[in-house]
């Protein structure tokens, strides 16, 4: 595969390869589930980490 | 991670040491919460509100970073947090000094965000439009200015960075951050005293974006969530140990801060780019499998 940007387009966008598309994508998946998984603990500490 | 990414702009970015974080986290705390009970202003409202008078008072903190550098600055930022802390104990008729403001839980519409979990949209929200800025901005060209001068200011003014401006600004942007952090702590919290901003969370700052890793926005998300669960995970070994021998969990209590100091200490000396270098390397360790990695080879020679 090749790991290096042949266009300026394709220097500048925002997800550099499929690869980070998929798991950017599925990180904020996680975040956006998070709240219905997580207990009353978590999600205070989860908003302390946000909020530092 | 706001706050942190914030003091990464100023520290990690544009290279001028700040001891005065937590102060202007403060000064945007105190800002939403008078302008939310004696103004009646909505929260989403006092959030800019916040962000800018904490920036206002970053670039006036700011002005003698031109003048000052390296630790005669830290200093400078370290009178800061102690005159800002100073206000908001003894200047009672607008603070209410040490018995501190509550605070109504923001609303939106019928919608009242009154637990952490629905807290936690509003936080996602902003957490998400920081850190977007923040990587953004490294890529532009104030973000390339802020580099120059933490390279070398001189250098940088040379090649016809105007150091007043970009200095300021990162000052700016920087206590921006932290006032819009500061605004959201008081709502979550529902209280704001002069507690919250002690000497200490300027150094906490500091700290997070040293283990994070400086200069690199990833390393004040990894530096916010180490230094946020470091307590927590100590307080869960000391159940463990009290569960086994009771008695023998008190080390645990001093123990807190020596493991604190001692993660900047070994950071620093040991992996200086903090844990974001270490995320890169396990990055390239798994995209050049079953070749050794670029950062290991350059090590070598």
């Amino acid at each position: 595969m090749r790991r290096f940007q042949e266009s300026y387009i394709k220097d500048e966008a925002i997800f550099q390869s499929p690869f980070v598309k998929v798991w950017l994508g599925a990180f904020f998946l996680f975040l956006l589930l998070f709240p219905f998984l997580a207990d009353a603990y978590l999600l205070y500490m989860a908003n302390m980490v946000g909020l530092r | 991670m706001i706050a942190a990414t914030g003091l990464n702009i100023l520290t990690g970015f544009t290279g001028q040491i700040s001891l005065g974080h937590a102060a202007f986290v403060g000064v945007g705390a105190y800002t939403s919460a008078i302008l939310i009970t004696r103004l009646g202003f909505s929260f989403w409202l006092s959030i800019p509100f916040a962000g800018f008078l904490a920036a206002i008072a970053g670039m006036f903190i700011g002005i003698p970073s031109l003048r000052i550098k390296g630790l005669y600055l830290c200093i400078a930022t370290l009178a800061a947090q102690f005159i800002f802390e100073f206000i908001f104990v003894h200047w009672e008729s607008m603070t209410r000094g040490i018995t501190g403001i509550n605070i109504p839980p923001p609303r939106l519409g019928g919608i009242v965000f009154n637990t952490e979990k629905e807290f936690y949209w509003i936080t996602l929200f902003f957490v998400v439009i920081g850190i977007a800025y923040a990587r953004n901005l490294a890529r532009t060209r104030m973000g390339r200015a802020f580099v120059a001068i933490r390279d070398r200011d001189l250098s940088a003014e040379i090649i016809g960075i105007n150091l007043l401006r970009y200095k300021l600004s990162a000052f700016a942007i920087s206590s921006f951050y932290a006032g819009v952090a500061g605004a959201l702590w008081v709502s979550f919290l529902k209280v704001v005293t002069p507690d919250h901003f002690p000497f200490m969370l300027s150094i906490q700052y500091l700290a997070m974006i040293i283990v994070g890793g400086l200069g690199n926005v990833l390393g004040s998300i990894f530096g916010a969530v180490f230094m946020t669960l470091i307590p927590e995970v100590l307080n869960y070994l000391s159940d463990v140990v009290k569960a086994f021998s009771p008695g023998k969990e008190e080390i645990f209590v001093p123990l807190k801060e020596v493991i604190f100091g001692l993660s900047i200490v070994l950071f620093l000396i040991l992996e200086p780019r903090g844990l974001a270098e270490i995320w890169n390397r396990i990055k390239s360790f798994f995209r050049l499998w079953p070749f050794p990695t670029e950062t290991r080879q350059a090590e070598r020679r």
